[in-house]
């Protein structure tokens, strides 16, 4: 087969064999360009642009704790214990029960009980014509002392034991005070005799004047009770307590004032 | 704050958004409670509120159980 003919070396072929070097060129430089294009690509959305990656975030969920299942209910009773409402409220013991008071209505006194009103004094129409000279001074009115009564007098009361005899017999009362001070009540225990007359009289209290007490003293053994026929004229017949009492009144002689 | 990671909230509306920032940077879950005298709006606020912080787990805790 390699020895061919003149003829047939001359004619041409019937099938184009001349080299592929420029299908390769342009082989090459395609896969050049390709290569440029992927790196101008890759500089400009991963250099220039870099892709953001998100991740977004799980959807948000709203769940209703319902005690349906096992698992709801512990969680409710778990939320009931961690409740802070419960730690931060006053919280009342079962046992205690609440005491409403009752609705008090205020009612005012002038509905319960109407006013009476006074009539008006008659309307009168003074004609005159005003004065043009002013009113008279007014008169100055001295207050008068309170004392607006009569004097007090001096009292002498006995107690109830004393009641079986008749009414004493009281000489005429004739105290004089050492001070200008108000004397207290005076209180004697005193004994009467079967016979009327007070043998003991001792004092229980002071009426704040020492001349007051003597004076009170020997007052009350001057008194006399009425005759008692009890102790049928013995002298010595068991003697009857009782209380003595005076009472001091506006008739007690009081020191000059210097 | 507990043990558990839970946060006990008794606060005023206006002091919830603080307490939420803090949930939701240590990204706690919220459950919601609320007493029969809480008015639906106040429950729905608070709702939204914690979602709008970023909270994505929000519960409502019903009635507890008898």
């Amino acid at each position: 087969m390699n020895n061919l003919s003149p003829e047939l070396a001359t004619e041409p072929l019937l099938f184009s064999w001349n080299s592929p070097r420029r299908r390769r060129a342009a082989f090459l430089a395609f896969l050049a360009l390709s290569l440029f294009a992927h790196a101008v690509c890759f500089y400009i959305f991963q250099v220039v642009y870099p892709p953001t990656v998100t991740l977004l975030p799980p959807p948000a969920r709203v769940a209703l704790i319902t005690p349906a299942s096992e698992e709801g209910r512990t969680l409710l009773r778990w939320i009931d214990a961690e409740d802070p409402a419960v730690a931060f409220t006053t919280q009342r013991p079962p046992e205690a029960r609440l005491r409403a008071l009752p609705k008090v209505e205020h009612v005012p006194s002038y509905h319960a009980m109407e006013p009476t009103l006074k009539e008006l004094p008659p309307f009168e129409i003074d004609s005159r014509a005003p004065d043009s000279q002013p009113p008279a001074a007014v008169p100055f009115v001295r207050q008068k002392s309170a004392s607006t009564g009569g004097p007090i007098p001096t009292s002498v009361s006995f107690s109830n034991e004393l009641d079986s005899f008749e009414p004493a017999i009281l000489p005429a009362l004739k105290f004089v005070a050492s001070n200008g001070e108000t004397p207290e009540a005076i209180r004697f225990r005193v004994a009467v005799s079967k016979l009327g007359e007070i043998r003991y009289c001792f004092p229980m209290n002071s009426s704040g004047d020492p001349e007051l007490d003597e004076q009170a003293r020997l007052y009350l053994t001057r008194c006399r009770f009425s005759g008692s026929d009890l102790a049928g004229g013995k002298p010595d017949a068991p003697l009857t307590w009782g209380i003595a009492t005076i009472e001091w009144g506006s008739d007690i002689a009081r020191p000059q004032a210097r | 704050m507990r043990r558990t990671g839970t946060y006990g909230i008794m606060a005023e509306f206006d002091s919830v958004h603080t307490l939420l920032d803090a949930a939701k940077r240590e990204g706690q879950s919220i459950i919601i409670k609320a007493d029969r005298s809480t008015s639906y709006e106040t429950v729905t606020d608070v709702t939204n509120a914690a979602l709008e912080h970023g909270i994505t787990s929000v519960a409502l805790a019903g009635a507890s159980p008898r």
